[in-house]
């Protein structure tokens, strides 16, 4: 290891792959994409450092130091209860990214081999798959996911079902157009001429050509989901106090507005933030995935 | 020769098939015959049911939208018809094999080559991946890819489409098949490569003995790998019989204007001097003629044509043809006098 890359010159001629990764070569051309990835590495590292961190815990409540203004003690203020914000923040980063990585895994497990079942039979198969997706696609997004999340009762991980379940028609629907152009390639009908099961042919031909746009789908969901999560949180469906999270943080701030505005502004940010750092990656990705872009 | 008494490794018997929401069939009473060894030449324009028949043989036409209405597809005296998909599934790629039209699209782009042609053996052979792997080169290298062993492990988009057609085609060697369809399988490729490939494919052949159904439309293609040619017209074969016999002698009008041979007999034929295209195109399912489909494009073409559908008739043994004015030189002397 060490060696490799003290000499990275000799190791590059000698184990050189002989396809140098377009995709990546692509993305780490592309300048918004990479701020957008450094964003969200940011944020993953720190939610992931969070009990390593020399912070005070999130739940500690100090009655002497309320709503304090930031300082070097507080670098963001305290809360309506002399809770440090910083350390919410951070531990609150879990909540969020949990929740949008964690529901859009849901979607995507749910939502893809629906698309692929309903795009390669066609027929009655696709029928019931497709009017379903319709009718779910009906609803908006955010008033699906409440109406589920309240159903299921509030915790957050009711909240990541019910955001999960939400985006499933959205991912049926990208998968199973996409499975539909690709079925009619030639190679899946050489497939067929070697004699492979329709098993076979979904999770060898289909599924692996139709991973791009899926890929770039769920990165665009993921801050989706985390707004949804926010929203959830901010209504009391999501994350229950005391644990932190960016939604309930905001839903407490919008009391002290005027008092304390600093209590909505981090919050506020930081969901900004993760939300332009996955849409800035989606959009990378979409283009490095475009066998068309150079 | 006794050549009567070997079972055909193909053999299509009056073939139907009729696609749905269509008046006709598409395929109408289609027979041809393969022997071990040999390689039929299945010749006609765009449309004119070449590739249905192939895969039909093969048991890839969708079964919602087609159906066999009439006849046997016998592979080595079974018939396919009635063999259930799992069945065909097991014969597909083992015992039959098939080279498409297109190598550039005809592989999967996300796996390396040599796992595809692994994948084709490990799907009919008991073996482990590494024995598997070890067929694959030795695939490759009968199809003499330059630097086999290097090559297993490219992806399709880096190989030119001459290499890939070599991948397709040790893929569909790979089981030693008895029977290889073949559709198209230069059309895709430039001059020079299309002459490499079949001179591969005319040598695979022999060292492997097995037969070949071509589809084609290249009369070069013909002469070049073929023992016995079919020619199709809107879905029926108009004629058939040995390659030499369809080129010195054809019979049928199709046949005459596809081989652009008509000027010697078309100067007696109301002063037209060159008939080097047919006029005209195939007919529409919708407005099929009812006799001889050929009717409307035929330039021998009478009454009785339209009568009812000409039945084949033998000119010489092993030479057949579907005209009522076969063989043509009789009804000329006639016509003439």
């Amino acid at each position: 290891m060490t060696d490799a890359s003290l000499m990275p010159a000799a190791g590059a001629t000698a184990l050189a792959p002989r396809k140098p990764n377009r995709t990546w070569t692509k993305l780490k051309k592309n300048r918004s994409a990479m701020v957008g990835g450094v964003v969200v590495a940011l944020f993953v590292l720190i939610a992931l450092l969070a009990p390593l961190l020399p912070i005070p815990s999130p739940s500690a409540t100090d009655w002497g130091k309320i709503r304090l203004a930031p300082s070097t003690e507080h670098w963001m203020g305290t809360d309506e209860i002399g809770r440090d914000i910083l350390s919410r923040m951070i531990w609150g980063a879990r909540a969020s990214l949990m929740a949008g990585v964690i529901s859009v895994m849901i979607a995507v497990m749910i939502g893809v081999p629906l698309g692929v079942l309903a795009g390669y039979f066609g027929g009655w198969t696709d029928q019931i798959i497709a009017r379903a997706t319709d009718a779910l696609l009906a609803m908006p997004f955010l008033i699906l996911a409440i109406a589920l999340a309240a159903f299921l009762g509030p915790s957050l991980t009711n909240a990541m079902i019910a955001i999960g379940l939400s985006a499933v028609p959205i991912f049926i629907r990208l998968t199973r157009g996409q499975v539909l152009s690709v079925k009619t390639e030639d190679y899946v009908e050489g497939a067929r001429a070697i004699g492979l099961g329709h098993l076979r042919i979904m999770s060898h031909y289909i599924l692996p050509n139709v991973f791009p746009p899926i890929l770039v789908q769920a990165t665009l969901t993921i801050a989706t989901a985390i707004i949804a999560e926010a929203s959830l949180s901010f209504l009391g469906l999501g994350q229950q106090p005391p644990l932190p999270s960016w939604g309930s943080m905001l839903a407490t701030a919008r009391n002290f507005l005027s008092q304390a505005p600093w209590m909505a502004l981090w919050p506020g940010a930081a969901i900004f933030m993760v939300v332009m750092g996955f849409n800035l990656l989606g959009d990378g990705l979409r283009d490095a995935l475009d066998p068309k872009e150079t | 020769m006794t050549s009567e008494d070997v079972i055909p490794t193909l053999e299509l018997r009056e073939v139907s098939i009729r696609f749905r929401s269509q008046p006709v069939d598409l395929i109408d009473r289609v027979s041809l015959s393969i022997r071990p060894g040999r390689t039929l030449a299945l010749v006609g324009e765009s449309g004119c049911g070449k590739s249905v028949t192939s895969l039909a043989t093969m048991g890839l036409l969708p079964r919602k939208a087609a159906t066999v209405t009439h006849g046997q597809v016998l592979f080595r005296g079974e018939n396919l018809i009635d063999k259930t998909t799992t069945q065909m599934e097991a014969l597909r790629g083992n015992r039959m094999a098939m080279i498409f039209q297109e190598p550039m699209t005809s592989l999967n782009p996300v796996f390396t080559i040599g796992d595809q042609v692994a994948e084709a053996v490990r799907r009919h052979r008991n073996c482990t991946k590494a024995e598997a792997r070890a067929r694959a080169l030795e695939m490759f290298e009968l199809v003499r890819m330059p630097a086999a062993a290097k090559r297993l492990d490219d992806y399709p988009h880096q190989l030119s489409g001459g290499m890939r057609q070599r991948v397709m085609i040790a893929m569909a060697l790979a089981n030693d098949p008895e029977l290889l369809i073949a559709d198209e399988p230069t059309t895709a490729l430039d001059v020079t490569i299309q002459a490499q490939i079949l001179e591969l494919m005319r040598d695979l052949l022999k060292e492997t003995g097995a037969a070949m159904l071509m589809i084609t439309h290249d009369l070069g293609v013909v002469a070049e790998i073929a023992d016995d040619v079919a020619v199709m017209y809107a879905g029926r074969v108009v004629e058939s019989g040995p390659v030499d016999a369809i080129f010195n002698d054809p019979q049928h009008p199709y046949t005459l204007g596809l081989m652009g041979s008509m000027p010697a007999l078309a100067g007696r034929v109301q002063g037209a001097s060159r008939l080097m295209t047919i006029p005209g195109s195939v007919p529409v399912p919708e407005a099929m003629p009812p006799g001889c489909r050929f009717a409307t494009r035929c330039p021998f073409v009478s009454s009785e044509c339209d009568a009812a559908r000409p039945s084949e008739r033998e000119v010489v043994p092993g030479h057949r043809v579907a005209c009522i004015k076969a063989p043509l030189e009789t009804h000329f002397a006639q016509g003439a006098a």
